[in-house]
């Protein structure tokens, strides 16, 4: 019997930093970033840029699937259970002689990268995006540059955008934090500026982000801008300057995106920020508190990453749906042993 | 008569079904594309090509021979 899990489009971008990629490279780099901060000894299998399997599937997040040795679907759930996988493959193949124990995994989750502080430039304050922006799909040019995307466009419509085509904008540009790069504020604010569409009208056409009082941060350029589209509903080309800087190097960059104003299917759902705008946690927050993304002391299934939440039944001893921090001192403690 | 009443009879089902979606978490409608949409048990599953973990090319039909789990995920 063989397990994989399958790596595929961000099912919630911006969620500690990560950002989608635009190359295979890029998503090869996430899997790699995946091994280091949640190792397990399964192997992952990267769909293509394309997403081609995450759609034959059926294109929820944490799919599971069991494929029988004639290479047909045997069971399938839209949300991965482990104990209702243990039940399935049981029927199907026969009981286990010796069931594996978390304790035995030895699993130890890893801090996420932080190039850079955050939580010095506010985000903007969009407390209905999660519901009411929807991801746009956008193409990277990847041909008319000769550096990687280090930094990578997030944009979303509103409602009345993509239904009557005329509504509101947002525009996040968020570093990539595979990349290890930061913003530096002794140079030029990053600047953005849409290039002349007919049937399409965008303002601000051309924007710069603000001047910071920090050397150098890692939060995101947020800006917020209204469109009215014609009936032909024209792509526009948006180009973004920017330094992307590390310890070693700072170097200009320009680089373009195509914007289409139909959703992205494959561009996932951000979630709702914690009071107070911060997209990402503070220096020295523990696994646990970014997870917690409600701020409610306890972590529920959806709160934790798919591999973690494979476990979540046998992390949460006392079954109540939720983990607490004890048990998750527990677990942790158990796994380095 | 009869016809106004089911027409009525329709757009009050209509109207429903319309609010029960508006209701719908995002894991609600996921899941329920997910049941539109899902390789059905039974069904051959899908012929295509992918990547290992470095890059190197994996086609699902590497995936026959014993019974076999894929689990779908990502860093977030």
């Amino acid at each position: 019997m063989r397990f994989y899990y399958l790596y595929k489009a961000l099912a919630h971008p911006e969620l500690d930093g990560y950002v989608g990629p635009v190359t295979l490279e890029e998503r090869l780099m996430h899997v790699k970033e995946a091994r280091r901060v949640i190792p397990t000894a399964i192997p992952w299998l990267t769909d293509t840029m394309a997403n081609g399997l995450k759609h034959a599937l059926g294109d929820s997040p944490n799919m599971e699937y069991i494929i029988d040795p004639e290479g047909k679907v045997a069971e399938r759930r839209a949300w991965s259970d482990p104990d209702e996988l243990r039940a399935d493959l049981a029927r199907l193949a026969g009981p286990s002689e010796r069931v594996t124990q978390v304790e035995e995994l030895g699993v130890k989750l890893a801090e996420r990268p932080r190039h850079a502080p955050t939580g010095i430039v506010p985000r903007l304050d969009l407390p209905d995006r999660a519901q009411q922006f929807r991801a746009l799909l956008i193409e990277p040019q990847l041909d008319k540059t000769n550096s990687p995307f280090y930094v990578k466009l997030r944009a979303e419509a509103d409602r009345a955008l993509l239904r009557d085509g005329k509504g509101r904008l947002y525009l996040g540009f968020h570093l990539d934090p595979l990349y290890g790069v930061h913003w530096n504020n002794l140079v030029a604010p990053v600047e953005y500026e849409w290039m002349p569409t007919e049937g399409a009208s965008i303002a601000p056409a051309k924007a710069t982000g603000p001047k910071v009082a920090a050397e150098a941060d890692a939060d995101p350029r947020e800006f917020l801008a209204t469109v009215e589209l014609g009936e032909s509903r024209p792509s526009a080309t948006l180009k973004f300057r920017y330094y992307a800087c590390t310890d070693t190097f700072c170097k200009a960059v320009t680089q373009e995106y195509l914007v289409h104003w139909t959703p992205d299917r494959d561009g996932g759902r951000t979630q709702q920020r914690p009071a107070g705008g911060q997209g990402r946690p503070g220096p020295g927050s523990d696994p646990f508190s970014r997870f917690d993304r409600d701020g409610d002391g306890k972590l529920s299934a959806e709160e934790v990453p798919p591999p973690m939440r494979q476990r979540f039944p046998l992390i949460d001893a006392n079954s109540d749906g939720f983990v607490d921090r004890e048990e998750m001192r527990r677990f942790r403690q158990a796994g380095q042993r | 008569m009869y016809t106004c009443v089911m027409n009525c009879v329709r757009v009050l089902l209509a109207v429903g079904a319309a609010a029960a979606l508006a209701q719908e978490s995002p894991r609600e409608q996921q899941t329920r594309r997910f049941e539109q949409n899902a390789v059905a048990v039974g069904a051959p599953f899908p012929k295509l090509a992918l990547y290992d973990g470095d890059g190197k090319p994996f086609h699902t039909r590497q995936l026959v021979g014993s019974y076999s789990v894929l689990i779908t995920g990502c860093l977030t």
